[in-house]
């Protein structure tokens, strides 16, 4: 016998599936973005101005091999950085994350509340699963325009 | 004593065709659970109501959180 000792909260937190009455409620992990725009510490702040130029996203994701985020670069900052400079000089480290477990009409509503557009979903171990648009669960079908 | 283990560990032992098993009360099973997961609350655990498992199949039990 074995015993799974995190229980079923680590298995949700993963965005892994999930059988019950709860299951037509749409949870973060199932909405998201599973390729936003990512890069690593060693790439220049030029190359993610490159990366976000047509992109719908005001920032990059820095992550590692695994898929850890690492922190983020927002078009903002990008403007007045030095091109050549690396990203991980130029990022703020450790953004806010979610899990994908978080109800997506919750989330919705937080991120309304505080003027924010997406949230960065993550499993518990920090590996990126995606990024959560508000606008998605009004309209889904709809392409989204700049990010917060 | 069962041995504990984790994510990868329970992926493991499902891919062998292992049981799950949520002890937790039965409402709360019904709102979530793991796919195919039984429910045998704690309070009802003796020989009979763990008759239903299959004793050649590794069995994973689970709750909530490691709390």
């Amino acid at each position: 016998m074995a015993d799974y000792v995190n229980g079923k909260t680590d298995w949700f937190a993963h965005g892994l599936p999930r059988e019950g009455e709860t299951e037509n409620v749409a949870y973060a992990g199932e909405l998201v973005d599973e390729h936003p725009p990512t890069c690593h510490l060693e790439s220049s702040v030029a190359e993610v101005a490159d990366l976000l130029e047509q992109s719908a996203y005001g920032y990059c994701l820095i992550v590692n091999q695994q898929r850890v985020v690492l922190g983020r670069l927002r078009r903002s900052v990008i403007a007045g950085a030095d091109p050549t400079a690396s990203v991980e000089s130029a990022m703020e480290s450790g953004p806010s994350t979610v899990r994908p477990n978080t109800p997506a009409r919750e989330l919705a509503e937080r991120l309304r509340a505080q003027e924010l557009r997406t949230a960065v979903v993550t499993t518990p171990g920090g590996r990126l699963i995606g990024v959560f648009w508000r606008e998605r669960l009004e309209a889904p079908d709809d392409q989204a325009g700049s990010s917060s | 004593m069962p041995d504990s283990v984790d994510l990868n560990g329970v992926k493991r032992l499902l891919q062998n065709g292992a049981q799950l098993v949520e002890v937790l009360p039965p409402a709360e099973f019904a709102e979530e659970h793991l796919p195919g997961a039984v429910n045998i609350p704690l309070k009802s655990l003796d020989v009979s109501s763990a008759a239903q498992l299959d004793r050649r199949r590794p069995v994973i039990v689970y709750c909530y959180d490691a709390l």
